[in-house]
């Protein structure tokens, strides 16, 4: 939301009055580190799975700064209560550190974290525990009203036993096909200087994506009625968002949570999101369950052990939208133009990257911009791979 | 001396006002003494005049008069000297000096000077050189009123004076009237209901009324012993308006309290309005010593308090929530307020249960003799309040309704984002006001605010203030009389949450309040005035709840228990009158908590944090079984000392308790923060404040300058882990953490209370800290050391200004600047799971950029034909002139997770209203 400019007075007048009690005035801050502090941050889920498990280990960094500098030479160790200990070795990628065997959580066992780090200090988490949950039932696709907005939910419906935990976190991955809206039959040809139209035998026409979850999805069953999950939106995609566009797969992982550790993901995303503007929430240090041995440092993370289930669902657009509704694309909008009054304006563009050929000027063309000899087209209305990639993923099913 | 003695002698009972029938005199003077001017009248007409001949020597006159009356001459002749004449019978004039007249010599003159010493040569000598008579004085007619009679204890020295203000048209008490003796610095305000009491030694004095809306008047008055004198006053519209805060001339300086601000609803029209509403909170902060935590914010903090130490009174009933829209807007009607006065520093005894500050609203009392009313067309609200007699001259009532159109307008508005925002409130009040005899009066207040609003089109909020209070007030005699008052205040919030998935719900919380007070006061002697009284409140708390909604829904019903909660006091203050300089009042309060069942209560382990980790028992209280208390003596004590006749010096000490508290993880006031008691688990807020504060009036009060310091500690102030569940949290002690608070400041404030030019400047230097310290890490914040609270803004000034053009037609600004509040600045980044979170160590260590904004208004008053169906009145304000983007908070949010920097601001552009007001 931008400051709205002015326009009309009166129109102006009321628009604030109450754009005010939505967003109030809300723009970007350009903002810098004032003091910059240099703490530990663990990532450690280990599962109920038997398999290589993974800590990573990072440092926090300042606001100016876009990528965690990684942890590297830490001695890192997961034991448990009857004293045996998994070691865990750092991997290729600085920072990530793997379990020197496959092994699994179990729920009869608590588990420390026990971390060394090069410079001398010393991390160890507060013996936790593993509450199993229940098993994904059905993950499905609906079309709904959410929020105020028209669009596509993807929910979780989830059978809990009694003893089983009410407290979950979930992660999805994403993956989506993409449809080029134009496709060339011919492309340009660089050698040297010079340049040719040749045959377009680039498969640049169906893409996929494959997109994380950016966001912290806890569920608590512990208000409702039943401690069954049902109907649980994990993922809403409004109607606009041109992922829905053609065919549409989710993964959906659900890690069981303690209670300690949901009130830690909660925490995290309550601080991490503004509250109403008005009244902003207060934010401050989430604590975990991780300590140093210098009383006085903090450590970033909470040592989480969960108990895993996860399910895959796909859709096509046309299974929830009407062929008259205006479907979304990548990109919004598409517009071949004849830029240049001769070849080396359109040429330079193509060499640059930005457009691509679309064929040689013939008659005008109403509508169409320009008088260059050669008609072109943005890049990505032609080539979808600066969207995704043009393999089809293993698990991808039409 | 002997002369002036004899002179008195002379002097008759019997005011004879015989001018009208005096002979006429030719007079050709140049350069001619007084006493030959007398001697040439005595020659003319046989008058026989009576003077010291001291008083007239040195003055020489020059003029013509032909055929012009005695009077007339005596008038002209004395206008710029220090006398005055009379007209005694058989042809004779006295000449007086300073209008010192008595028809008798005052008892005791003779034989105890040494009682009547003391005042007697301080009047004389700081004696204006004023005559009041019709021709010169801008005041009313002047006249002479005798109190009393002679008697033999009239040489003891000083009389009580009480009486009663009243409109001569309406009815109606005065309040906030100022009586002025002139030339002294004895001076009082009418209460409420018009009343007033003065001590004056015996003798004559001039006592000069000052207020808004009504006529000054100045009344010559002679006293022999304790009596009434009633003044019954025109109203004055010309003066309207013009004056923004004039009441309590001479309180400021006099009273022995320090930290009271006292605003007169009507005196506050012209100031600049932010979408057209008259607010006396918004004016109240403009104060030094109260502020809000951001520009629209609700919440009040007053000297370094937490918003939820304020004890707002409408009536006496609490108000809980007083802000409509968050707090854009104030919940109280400026309609039918009569005056409100805020008691920041010392709090009287006869208030308890907060810590900061007591607003204490007054609403109007209805015309008893008139139909009268008063309407407001705004481009947000409009208002209405009508006054209905119902009995005439014994009771009469008054209604006010305020409503927002912003559903019609924000349906009809075509941007996308705002088409599903409700946001509409409302408010009204009744109150009754009955006169039973002179002695007797009862009234009673009705009083409902509600908001409604909602930003996603799934969840609806809605709030609402519901209020009740009965006053019984009775006087026994001339020196005791009391009041008896019940009241009740609701408040209530519910969040309705309906989508199309199975997950809707219904939930809210509850709080309700009964209070019966008996406030006596018992008037002893001219050095003693106590008040005393006893109260007590009962609470009763729903802290939440939720249900489904719809038969599809999910959710699980789930009620928190019921709180409970007694707090009784009972006080006794004192007004003693030391001597003519300095001036005791003390009060000594005892407020007592019970925790009441039925509850189960639940025990934790002493020294470790609360969770449900160390939750070593769970005991059950019965239904009014009373689980915990806590209580104690708090100490009001304040002096005024008379430094120099118009300079006084005030110290104060007071000390507080408080049982309730809100919860809030929010940096600001939300109207969903709820309320909390306190409990086993969560003691009462302490706090003690030591002030002191120098005074000074110029220029006949013309101008107050006053400066004041404070310093205060406060204990148990409620604060809470880092994203906190606070409602619907059964274990909410788990979540809270108990600190310290402290604050200092010096608060100075210029006022100009007439004149073209008028208004006030304030600034405050202050600084607000709070520690949250225990002995385990999740106890503590920024490291246990002291940090800025959110409210901490060290330098804040006000400027509030109004320039009066014409009668009609005035300007006025408003000024403010305030050091930029204190957020939660990020000390980092980090990545966990993929998605970047901020990293925040040091709570409130940066500061958004200074604020400051400029509001002008031009206002225009109708014209003031005396018979015309209504007086009406136009505001033209803009808002933010400067357009200044002023931030209201700076946060971050993690976005497609990343980090993202939002600044906030509630007003950035100049916000042009107009309103319509008329009275009839």
């Amino acid at each position: 939301m931008k400051c709205i400019n002015t326009k009309s007075v009166i129109r102006l007048f009321l628009l604030f009055i109450f754009s005010m009690i939505t967003n109030s005035c809300v723009e970007p801050y350009e903002f810098e580190t004032e003091t910059y502090e240099n703490l530990l941050v663990v990532e450690a889920l280990i599962t109920d799975e038997l398999k290589t498990q993974e800590v990573r280990l990072t440092r926090t960094y300042e606001l100016e700064k876009q990528i965690p500098a990684a942890e590297t030479n830490a001695t890192v160790t997961v034991t448990d209560d009857t004293g045996t200990q998994f070691q865990f070795y750092e991997s290729d990628t600085p920072g990530t550190y793997l379990s020197s065997t496959k092994f699994a959580a179990g729920p009869q066992r608590t588990y420390q974290l026990q971390i060394d780090t090069r410079d001398g200090s010393s991390y160890i988490s507060d013996p936790a525990t593993l509450i199993p949950g229940a098993k994904i039932d059905n993950l499905y696709a609906e079309r709904s009203f959410y929020q105020g907005e028209d669009g596509v939910a993807l929910m979780v419906d989830s059978e809990y036993t009694s003893s089983a935990s009410r407290y979950a976190l979930y992660e999805y991955e994403e993956t989506y096909k993409i449809v080029s809206p134009y496709t060339v039959r011919n492309t340009i040809k660089f050698e040297g200087n010079d340049w040719s139209v040749v045959p377009n035998t680039r498969q640049e026409t169906v893409c996929y994506n494959t997109v994380p979850s950016k966001e912290i999805i806890i569920s608590n069953t512990s208000s409702l009625s039943e401690n069954d999950l049902k109907s649980f939106v994990v993922r809403f995609i409004d109607q606009e968002n041109p992922v829905l566009a053609q065919r549409y797969s989710i993964l959906v992982k659900q890690y069981s949570l303690t209670p300690e550790a949901f009130s830690y993901y909660s925490t995290l995303k309550k601080i991490s999101g503004s509250g109403s503007v008005l009244s902003p929430t207060q934010p401050g240090f989430v604590s975990g369950n991780i300590r140093a041995a210098n009383e006085d440092e903090k450590v970033i993370g909470f040592f989480t052990l969960s108990s895993t289930s996860s399910k895959r669902v796909f859709f096509n657009y046309h299974d929830f939208f009407e062929f008259d509704e205006r479907r979304p694309q990548f990109p919004e909008s598409c517009l071949i133009f004849r830029p240049g009054e001769n070849y080396d304006t359109p040429i330079g563009m193509i060499k640059g990257g930005t457009v691509r050929y679309y064929s040689m000027a013939g008659a005008p063309v109403p509508g169409e911009l320009g008088e260059g000899p050669m008609r072109v087209i943005a890049t990505e209305c032609v080539d979808c791979t600066v969207y995704g990639t043009n393999q089809a993923p293993d698990f991808w099913t039409e | 001396m002997k002369n002036f003695v004899t002179l008195l002698i002379l002097f008759s009972l019997q005011h004879l006002t015989a001018q009208e029938e005096s002979p006429k005199v030719s007079l050709s003077l140049e350069q001619t003494t007084l006493e030959q001017v007398f001697g040439e009248i005595e020659q003319q007409t046989g008058f026989h005049f009576f003077y010291v001949e001291e008083w007239v020597k040195g003055t020489q006159v020059t003029a013509n008069y032909n055929q012009t009356p005695v009077s007339e001459v005596l008038k002209k002749v004395l206008e710029q000297t220090l006398l005055n004449y009379y007209f005694l019978d058989n042809n004779r004039v006295v000449i007086t000096k300073s209008n010192i007249i008595y028809n008798q010599l005052p008892q005791g003159f003779f034989p105890d000077t040494t009682q009547i010493a003391p005042e007697r040569p301080k009047e004389i000598k700081e004696y204006n050189p004023v005559f009041y008579t019709q021709s010169n004085s801008p005041k009313a007619t002047s006249k002479t009123i005798f109190i009393g009679k002679e008697t033999q204890t009239s040489g003891t020295g000083t009389f009580n004076l009480s009486g009663q203000a009243t409109n001569q048209e309406t009815g109606e008490p005065i309040s906030n009237l100022s009586i002025i003796v002139q030339g002294t610095t004895i001076g009082t305000v009418t209460d409420i209901n018009g009343n007033y009491n003065l001590r004056l030694p015996a003798g004559e004095h001039l006592l000069e009324t000052r207020s808004l809306g009504n006529e000054d008047v100045v009344t010559r008055l002679v006293i022999f012993s304790d009596g009434t004198y009633n003044l019954s006053l025109k109203e004055d519209y010309e003066l309207l308006g013009e004056v923004l805060v004039d009441s309590n001339q001479a309180e400021n300086v006099e009273d022995a309290i320090g930290g009271t601000e006292d605003i007169d609803i009507s005196e506050i029209k012209n100031i600049p309005l932010v979408l057209g509403e008259r607010d006396v909170m918004k004016v109240a902060v403009t104060l030094p010593g109260i502020s809000t935590t951001g520009e629209g914010s609700a919440g009040f903090n007053v000297r370094g308090g937490k918003t939820d130490q304020n004890l707002i009174l409408i009536d006496d009933a609490v108000l809980y929530n007083p802000a409509h829209f968050f707090g854009i807007f104030s919940a109280v009607n400026p309609f039918t307020t009569g005056d409100m006065t805020i008691y920041k520093g010392n709090i009287p005894a006869r208030f308890g249960g907060r810590l900061s500050s007591v607003f204490d609203i007054t609403s109007k009392d209805a015309n008893t003799q008139k139909f009268a009313g008063e309407v407001s067309v705004g481009p947000v609200t409009s208002n209405v309040a009508l006054e209905i007699p119902v009995i005439k001259e014994k009771s009469g009532l008054l209604i006010g309704g305020r409503s927002t159109y912003s559903d019609w307008i924000l349906k009809n508005l075509d941007e996308e984002s705002l088409k599903d925002s409700k946001a509409s409130f409302y408010d009204v009040i009744a109150k009754y006001n009955h006169k039973f005899n002179d002695r007797t009066s009862l009234k009673t207040t009705g009083y409902l605010s509600r908001d409604n609003y909602s930003i996603t089109s799934d969840s609806l909020f809605n709030y609402q203030n519901l209020l009740f209070s009965m006053k019984l007030n009775h006087k026994f005699n001339e020196k005791n009389d009391g009041s008896l008052i019940l009241t009740n205040s609701h408040y209530n919030f519910d969040i309705d949450y309906e989508s199309e998935f199975n997950n809707n719900f219904t939930s809210g919380y509850k709080i309700n309040e009964t209070e019966v007070k008996l406030n006596m006061r018992y008037l002893h002697s001219a050095a003693h005035k106590f008040d005393y009284g006893i109260s007590t409140k009962l609470y009763n708390v729903h802290p939440g709840k939720i249900e489904p909604l719809g038969s599809e829904s999910i959710i699980q019903p789930l009620e928190i228990a019921k709180e409970k909660g007694l707090e009784s006091a009972i006080y006794l203050a004192d007004n003693f009158t030391v001597n003519d300089k300095l001036l005791l009042s003390g009060g000594l309060r005892y407020s007592h908590y019970a925790a009441l069942g039925e509850k189960n209560q639940k025990i934790y382990e002493e020294g470790l944090p609360k969770s449900e980790a160390t939750v070593i028992d769970t005991v059950h209280y019965g239904k009014n079984e009373v689980m915990e208390t806590y209580g104690g003596p708090e100490v009001r004590l304040s002096a005024r000392y008379f430094l120099l006749p118009d300079l006084s010096l005030k110290l104060s000490y007071n000390n507080a308790y408080q049982y309730i508290h809100t919860l809030s993880n929010n940096t600001t006031v939300s109207p969903t923060d709820t309320y909390k008691l306190t409990d086993k688990n969560i003691k009462p807020q302490r706090a003690h404040q030591y002030s002191f504060g120098l005074y000074k009036n110029f220029n006949n009060n013309m101008y107050e300058v006053s400066v004041e310091g404070y310093y205060k500690e406060s204990s148990n102030i409620l604060d809470y882990k880092v994203g906190a569940q606070l409602f619907l949290n059964e274990n909410i002690e788990t979540e809270v953490l108990q600190g310290e608070g402290r604050s200092f400041g010096a608060e100075f404030l210029l006022k100009k209370t007439e004149g073209r030019l008028n208004g006030w400047l304030g600034y405050t230097y202050s600084k607000s800290e709070l520690k949250l310290n225990g002995a385990f890490n999740e106890q503590q914040v920024n490291n246990g050391e002291f940090f800025p609270a959110n409210y901490d803004k060290p330098h804040d000034l006000s400027i509030v200004a109004n320039y009066k053009l014409t009668h009609r037609f005035s300007f006025s600004a408003n000024f403010v600047y305030q050091t930029g509040r204190p957020v939660t600045f990020p000390t980092g980044k980090y990545y966990q799971n993929g998605i970047e979170y901020v990293l925040y160590s040091d709570r409130n260590k940066f500061r958004i950029p200074d604020y400051y904004r400029l509001d002008l208004s031009f206002n225009v008053e109708g014209n003031h034909k005396i018979k015309k169906f209504a007086h009406s009145f136009w505001n033209i304000s803009v808002y933010n002139v400067l357009g200044r983007n002023n931030p209201y908070s700076v946060f971050f949010v993690t976005e497609e997770g990343e980090v993202k920097a939002y600044k906030s601001s509630i007003f950035s552009i100049p916000v042009p209203t107009i309103t319509y007001n008329f009275r009839f």
